[in-house]
């Protein structure tokens, strides 16, 4: 009995290893500058804050889910089926996602287009199913893809407010930038996020040395 | 044999729970998403008028008459139409096929009628007056440097026909360049006042081109979108053609003379 409560407790807790869960992706495990997973879509949204923070939601929202439900049914999944079952989850969360936007978030939406479908394609949701949910239980996955997205999104804002501060001299469609600033357009072109992306992962490393060659 | 038996029904049963979640989602959220889209274009269409709120969207309602052109520019549905003209009209067009289903007059676009060979096209046309101001709105579409592109053109007249404002929407459009055709609200304003008929009464759009020399029907083109600004340019020659007819008959004169 005792067993069993202790069981159900660290199902659900929220010690030092969850928050490290959390925390780890944002910086020393970061999906995008660490892991070089999910550029494509970091070089691509990321012209604009407000479309970058609609995709790192719904980033945030497929892993983690994902994460949950292929944890919860990782004893059950079939090995030589498991990746088309990942998919399957994934794309009908991706659906999901998609849908609700359409309903409830029209312009992102609109900005977004095909981006939403490809985070089907994102290897952040993929990568982490394969390396963590098929391995751990529901909740730490669950916040393992939380963190993962918190990861992507911190990454993806940054780079949207430098490059719409830079290239359209805005945020969030707002003038910031006083009157005789002339926008730079090459920085919202997606070869900016190129080098933006490259001085991100610089700073990070000539900060933290352990992680060069870790990539 | 047992563990293939196995893999099939958990195949069958994952994609069963998610097949019946989707569509149940789906049918949920359409109505919504309909919504959203008609809403969307609306406020496209009242954002080519000059001074109107595009935001407030009863405006639409309120305002503007649909009028229904066929190919040759004839009308088949006029702006006073009552509502059985309406549906009659709906379905006749929903009998054309390629899978195009039109519910609403608003619902009539010319990415749908894309479909159709030209000579089954049809062309919906708005007429918006508050009161104090009457506007022909014409919708136009073609190839920008990627995809699509679309628009809708307010036209005022007074002794001639004269751009009173243009609305601009593309699909991927390059952000920064091409894309500047929707952001640019100095390449908008370009064309207002530019005249879609030459001196001698020649039709003659609005060219966007790289020097403008004809100051009444040129603009500007974007620089750095070459493509994109050719592609505005046809779509406005090519689009506006379509309306000629329309817009003859629209002039305040011949309708009082009528």
């Amino acid at each position: 009995m005792s067993a069993e409560i202790k069981e159900k407790e660290s199902a659900i807790a929220f010690g030092q290893k969850e928050v490290k869960l959390l925390t780890d992706p944002i910086d020393d495990d970061n999906p995008v500058t660490v892991q070089v997973l999910g550029v494509c879509s970091a070089l691509a949204v990321t012209s604009q804050v407000y479309p970058a923070l609609i995709m790192a939601i719904g980033v945030t929202l497929v892993t983690a889910f994902s994460n949950l439900v292929v944890s919860s049914l990782r004893k059950t999944i079939p090995n030589s089926i498991r990746m088309i079952v990942q998919l399957l989850v994934i794309a009908a969360l991706v659906q999901i996602v998609e849908m609700s936007l359409g309903a409830f978030a029209f312009s992102a939406y609109e900005m977004l287009s095909v981006f939403v479908g490809l985070i089907i394609t994102n290897c952040i949701v993929m990568g982490r199913l394969e390396a963590f949910a098929m391995a751990n239980k529901p909740w730490q996955s669950f916040l393992d893809g939380i963190g993962n997205g918190l990861g992507y999104g911190f990454i993806l804002v940054v780079m949207a407010i430098i490059r719409e501060l830079t290239g359209k001299g805005s945020l969030m469609g707002w003038r910031i930038m006083p009157e005789w600033y002339v926008p730079n357009n090459l920085m919202v072109l997606p070869c900016a996020s190129l080098f933006i992306i490259g001085v991100m992962i610089w700073i990070q490393r000539g900060r933290n040395r352990k992680l060069i060659d870790i990539s | 044999m047992q563990s293939n038996l196995k893999i099939y029904l958990y195949v069958i049963v994952m994609t069963g729970i998610t097949a019946a979640v989707l569509s149940f989602l789906y049918n949920s959220l359409e109505p919504l998403q309909a919504k959203n889209r008609e809403d969307a274009k609306k406020k496209s269409i009242l954002a080519s008028l000059p001074d109107v709120d595009a935001s407030n969207i009863s405006l639409f309602d309120k305002n503007i008459k649909t009028t229904i052109l066929d190919a040759e520019g004839k009308e088949i549905l006029s702006a006073a139409a009552d509502e059985k003209k309406v549906t009659d009209l709906l379905q006749k067009l929903n009998k054309r096929g390629e899978g195009v289903k039109y519910l609403k007059l608003i619902d009539v676009d010319l990415a749908l009628e894309d479909k159709f060979p030209l000579e089954k096209r049809i062309y919906p046309a708005y007429s918006y007056s508050d009161g104090k101001n009457t506007y022909q709105i014409v919708c136009v579409r073609g190839n920008g440097l990627w995809d699509k592109i679309w628009g809708y053109i307010s036209l005022s007249y007074k002794d001639k026909w004269t751009v009173a404002g243009v609305n601009f929407e593309h699909k991927a459009e390059t952000p920064g360049l091409g894309a500047e055709i929707k952001d640019s609200k100095a390449f908008k304003d370009q064309f207002k006042s530019k005249q879609i008929f030459d001196n001698d009464g020649k039709y003659v759009s609005v060219a966007v081109v790289k020097a403008p020399k004809y100051k009444d029907w040129e603009v500007k083109s974007i620089s750095g979108a070459t493509v994109t600004s050719v592609g505005v340019s046809e779509m406005m020659i090519k689009g506006i053609s379509n309306y000629l007819n329309f817009l003859d008959k629209a002039k305040p004169n011949s309708l009082t003379s009528k």
